[in-house]
């Protein structure tokens, strides 16, 4: 909301403050201050100019050539005003000045020179199009600066208030949060008595969300153009000026906070009003031409025949303000926070007036608010009374609420002097009664926040000043409680995979549908029935999505050797802790002497790396989904739970949507849920033989669709304990080995905890070894 | 073979000692001792290892001296003190002609070794690269042990939430006006994505009787369509303190640590109230800025002060809405948004970088804080 200062001041006397004081003032006190801002600062060097003399330009007859006294000199200044007079006096930008971006320098028009450009209403954003210049209502010395003659160098307050504090949506609020602050009284413009007429407009309320509906009957208006100080106001406050009637309830709408309308009485079918709720199937074009459908529970202003206007939230188009408008309802209403809310939600309208109700609004002064509309509708739009103020409804008072003085010093830890406490309340409208330790309290009918004590204590530490509350340490004793196993996990998960030369990724826990092929088979998958767009529509089943746009992202700037994780939750029917890596490219791209290419065997080494450092002994499975290469997917098992998967990422897709054409993507992801948070406890006491340890090499030439896994459990199953490790020390493809065959190399590593193995102990094993593992089809290699 | 050259020779000719000078050939017995022939023939060698050879050939066990030595008791016994003498003479000639050999071998070996720079020092090392993580994570644990050092206990909750635990249960009804502060993304299975991490403390308040101090870090997600300032999905940290007589004072002394410990020692923290629905009195909380130490400057647009969290005393209806006694009770909640002061600590101007995964941009955070 914007305050333009100038209108303040008729409130609150700050005149010894700066504009930036009182901001400050504000910001401190709660009220946030956005930015100040001076409306007309796209005026440059403007000065008041007297007319001294006009004719006719020499070429043209739609034109004039005027002489203007600015004060030190005169300027020959060519308008195409033709009803300028002399002796008048303008507001003038002499060259050198400037408007919006444009620079005003002598400029020759049809033949001859103008040295400046006069300001019409529109040029001052008073007025929608000018034909005249602006002329300065009384007498103006030529040469002051125009806009301090004007009052257009007053600065405006931006302010952003916070959803508690309906009753500072106006000027008066403001003015009473300032005279609170600085313990000065809250000035309320006198409005004259009105002379209410006998006619009466009958105002009946059908549902209690109205809560309470002042009338007024005018006549005789006359619709035209709302005064200059009126129109410079509402500008100041960002709203446009229409005419003085729609204006003034603007007007008065930004000085009280209260939502007003004026209806055009002649269009009425019936001659009264009653609110009702709206009926099944009812419509109602509104004033922004919208139809709108009506539900029940939509509270109407109807003439007593049909809705006139969508209570709280917009009048209706037909009962408008029109310029043959002559005779006009005044309303003054208080209507139901959360029905005004539930009705401007559902249709997404949000108005002036809505909001304000959504945020309660005073119903203690309707009858002051409808004189004071009235008055300045005599005064600016030539209207009669023609009725007596109707007034139905009521207002309750709030009750009292008893306020502790050690409670506020302990809520505050503080001791507030005692004399602070009900000087502050009551500068901001409070009664106070003194009783037993504290008062009771009755809050101002404009407080709707006020409920209970804690409310209280805020009031008078927002006033009283939080920089006068010294900083204590909180005596928060030690606790036993572990970490969560997520935040371990996490953290462990961190520090193995960037040591093992993976960069983390934080990606958003939403993707698109799209960035995952088949992505539909039994998944509990979690939609946004909200979301910002269809790229941000899907819960994250998977990490690893989030790291293919990661890789593409990188390998459209080049960057083509990538290793990423990232560690986070996943969402389909429940949460769950996922770590998700990827890589390409080279296998250590800042090593020159190491010139690897990432291939399956190192991806799934630096998998099995991580699983080990938690503990877990994996087993890899022939396994198939839709979004890896069908030639090299795996499961991994740990003890017989399926937690996750690693492979080769369809290269089709992954040219298609990622715009990746060369290399492979290895994707692997994990269910940390299912790991351990530390390793094994059970490990037991570790020992080891005192024995030398005796190392055999065997290479055998195997079938290539013969796994290695039952290569292994073959040695395995046939060596007797002094087989201590089998390792696979070389594969070997190409010369010397068949079509269809591979060569592996195994390391067999021999220990006895009883003694030293003797040579021909172990060659006697290498024998059996030999033999079991050639029943698989498998060849010794000659040496 | 080298040796055949060797004019040493035992038993060819006969024994003629003539002169005791060095260089002189010596003769006992049957046995030759060409000294000068020796010393010529060690200076002559190239390699350390036939140096060795030579040594043992001379001087060893077997060595054509020590037989020499032997043989001395064949003479007459009034020649054997010269010849003795002689001998020993001989010897020393000989074992210093093999030091100096060696010595100036080894010299040579190290000037060619010199000559040679087999390891360009200036060349880039084979490098292992480490993984840089995530400037978010670093933030998030350099915050949690903050709150870890004072004594708060880490809790984590559902992203997936019900409007229960995101809003009723935190004093924020249905239709009020304060949930234009929270644009809520809702879900296809009925939950809601929680707008901070708050609905934790509820979750715990719930399960626990107090004294409690907690913290929560975690995502959040409200419907802001992203831009330089706003991202659809941050990160939070909250904390909250339940005790007897807790006061805005102990909120503040907590604050201080944090921005301290955060931002920098010389830092100041100034309260400014505000309003969450969930605590009263509620503030917004700045620190003073680190360039003009609050004097105000162009980096903190002239007022000194910078934003950067949320915080209040717990509202008395959000402590009866997990049964806890406000009459009895009282606490203080603050929460933080990880960008934020990411944005604020390395100057980061656009908050969307945080989610491009630039490997340039997360390389350039590497060990920042961890
Ligand atoms: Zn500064």
């Amino acid at each position: 909301m914007r305050i333009p200062t100038g209108w303040l001041k008729e409130f609150v006397d700050v005149s010894s403050k700066t504009t930036q004081s009182i901001a400050d003032a504000l910001s401190m006190s709660g009220t946030e201050v956005n930015s100040i801002m001076f409306p007309w600062e796209y005026i440059h060097g403007a000065v008041s100019g007297k007319i001294v003399e006009i004719n006719d330009h020499p070429h043209s007859e739609e034109l004039r050539t005027t002489r203007v006294d600015v004060g030190d000199t005169a300027l020959q200044i060519v308008t195409s005003d033709l009803t300028v007079r002399e002796g008048e006096t303008v507001a003038v930008i002499p060259s050198g000045g400037s408007y919006e971006d444009l620079d005003i320098r002598d400029r020759d028009i049809r033949g001859v020179n103008s040295e400046g450009m006069y300001l019409s209403l529109e040029e001052l954003r008073l007025e929608e199009d000018s034909t005249r210049v602006f002329r300065f209502d009384g007498e103006v010395e030529p040469g002051l600066d125009a806009k301090e003659q004007l009052g257009f160098d007053e600065a405006v307050i931006e302010v952003e208030l916070t959803p508690n504090r309906g009753d500072c949506l106006s000027i008066k609020g403001i003015a009473r949060e300032l005279a609170a602050f600085y313990g000065t009284r809250l000035r309320v413009p006198d409005v004259p008595q009105i002379d209410e007429e006998e006619r009466s407009v009958g105002v009946k309320i059908e549902d209690k969300a109205c809560y309470r509906y002042t009338a007024l009957l005018l006549e005789s208006v006359e619709v035209g153009p709302s005064p200059l100080w009126m129109r410079k106001r509402l500008v100041e406050a960002g709203l446009r000026p229409r005419n003085n009637v729609i204006d003034i309830t603007n007007y008065v709408m930004l000085e009280t906070g209260h939502p007003v309308h004026a209806f055009d009485f002649g269009r009425f079918r019936s001659n009264s009003i009653l609110v009702r709720t709206a009926r099944e199937n009812e419509t109602l074009q509104l004033l922004d031409k919208r139809q709108v459908s009506l539900e029940e529970g939509d509270l109407l202003i109807t003439d007593g025949t049909e809705p006139v206007a969508l209570a709280g939230v917009m009048g209706g188009l037909k009962s408008g303000i029109y310029e043959d408008t002559s005779s006009i309802l005044l309303e003054v209403a208080v209507f139901d926070p959360v029905t005004i809310r539930r009705t401007s939600r559902r249709l997404g309208i949000k108005t002036d007036s809505s909001y304000r109700f959504e945020r309660g609004v005073d119903a203690s002064d309707s009858v002051y608010v409808i004189e004071r509309l009235a008055d300045l509708m005599i005064k600016h739009a030539g209207a009669k009374v023609a009725s007596k103020i109707e007034d139905a409804g009521h207002f309750e008072e709030a009750e009292p609420i008893h306020l502790r003085k050690w409670y506020v010093d302990s809520v505050l830890g503080t001791v507030v002097p005692i004399k602070k406490i009900p000087q502050i309340l009551d500068a901001l409208g409070f009664e106070l009664e003194e009783r037993g330790d504290g008062w009771q309290v009755k809050s101002p009918p404009y407080r709707h926040d006020i409920e209970q004590e804690i409310d209280l204590v805020e009031e008078v530490g927002r006033v009283f000043g939080y920089d006068r509350v010294a900083a204590k340490p909180p005596r928060i004793l030690p606790i036993a409680a572990d970490l969560p196993e997520e935040v371990l996990k996490t953290r462990r998960t961190r520090r193995f995979l960037t040591a093992l030369g993976y960069d983390e990724a934080a990606n958003y826990s939403f993707i698109s549908p799209d960035s995952i092929p088949g992505l539909d088979q039994g998944e509990e998958l979690v939609q946004l029935k909200n979301p910002i767009s269809i790229d941000m529509s899907l819960m994250r089943p998977y990490v690893f999505a989030g790291l293919l746009g990661v890789a593409s992202y990188n390998y459209r700037r080049q960057n083509k050797d990538i290793r990423v994780f990232e560690v986070g939750r996943t969402f389909t029917g429940k949460e769950e802790l996922h770590l998700a890596m990827l890589a390409t490219g080279r296998e250590n791209p800042s090593d020159f002497s190491d010139k690897r290419e990432t291939t399956f065997y190192t991806f799934k080494g630096a998998v099995e790396a991580f699983l080990d450092f938690f503990g877990a002994s994996p087993e890899f499975v022939q396994y198939e989904l839709p979004w890896l290469e069908k030639s090299c997917a795996a499961a991994i098992h740990v003890e017989g739970n399926n937690i996750g998967f690693l492979g080769t990422f369809d290269k089709d897709f992954a040219e298609h949507s990622y715009d990746i054409k060369t290399g492979e993507l290895f994707i692997a992801e994990i269910r940390l849920d299912d790991l351990s948070v530390n390793r094994r406890s059970d490990i037991g006491k570790v020992s080891f033989s005192p024995f030398p340890r005796i190392f055999r090499d065997l290479s055998f030439i195997v079938p290539s669709d013969i796994y290695y896994e039952d290569l292994e459990r073959s040695i395995r199953e046939c060596a007797p304990e002094v087989l201590a490790e089998v390792t696979v020390t070389d594969v070997y493809r190409g010369k010397g080995i068949p079509d269809g065959h591979k060569s592996i190399t195994f390391t067999l590593v021999f220990e006895s905890f009883t003694g030293t193995l003797k040579d021909e102990e172990v060659s006697r094993v290498v024998e059996d070894v030999v033999s079991c593992v050639e029943k698989l089809g498998a060849r010794l290699r000659d040496s | 073979m080298e040796s055949a050259k060797l004019a040493f020779k035992v038993g060819r000719k006969s024994a003629k000692i003539e002169q005791v000078n060095g260089g002189v050939p010596v003769s006992i017995g049957m046995t030759d001792l060409d000294v000068q022939n020796i010393i010529d023939q060690i200076k002559q060698v190239s390699d350390i290892n036939e140096l060795q050879e030579l040594k043992a050939r001379f001087l060893g066990r077997q060595g054509a001296l020590t037989t020499a030595m032997k043989k001395i008791r064949e003479v007459s016994p009034d020649r054997r003190k010269d010849l003795g003498k002689t001998l020993n003479l001989y010897k020393q000639s000989i074992e210093d002609a093999l030091d100096e050999q060696r010595r100036k071998l080894l010299e040579e070996q190290r000037k060619r070794r010199e000559a040679f720079r087999r390891y360009d020092i200036t060349m880039p090392g084979a490098s292992r690269e480490i993984g840089a993580l995530h400037i978010i994570s670093q933030v998030q644990e350099e915050v949690q042990e903050i709150f870890l050092s004072m004594g708060f206990e880490l809790a984590v909750g559902p992203e997936m939430e019900t409007a229960y635990y995101n809003f009723e249960a935190l004093n924020t009804p249905e239709w009020h006006p304060s949930r234009d502060m929270h644009d809520t993304f809702y879900l296809s299975n009925g939950m809601l994505l929680r707008t901070h991490t708050s609905p934790v403390q509820i979750r715990v308040m719930e399960e626990r009787k107090p004294p409690l101090a907690i913290f929560s870090p975690g995502r959040c997600y409200r419907k802001d369509t992203p831009d330089a300032t706003h991202l659809p999905m941050f990160y939070q940290i909250e904390a909250l303190y339940v005790d007897k007589n807790v006061s805005v004072a102990h909120l503040k002394g907590t604050l201080e640590v944090l921005a301290k410990r955060l931002f920098g020692q010389d830092r100041e923290i100034r309260l400014r109230p505000s309003y969450f629905p969930f605590t009263e009195p509620s503030f917004e909380v700045y620190v003073s800025c680190g360039i003009c130490h609050s004097s105000g400057c162009r980096s903190c647009g002239g007022t000194g002060w910078l934003e950067i969290l949320g915080a209040g005393m717990v509202h008395p209806n959000v402590f009866r809405s997990v049964g806890y006694d406000p009459g009895e009770w009282s606490g203080f909640a603050l929460g933080m948004g990880l960008e934020r002061t990411i944005m604020l600590k390395y100057d980061l101007e656009d908050i969307r970088e945080l989610m491009r995964n630039d490997r340039r941009f997360i390389k350039a955070f590497r060990g920042v804080v961890l």
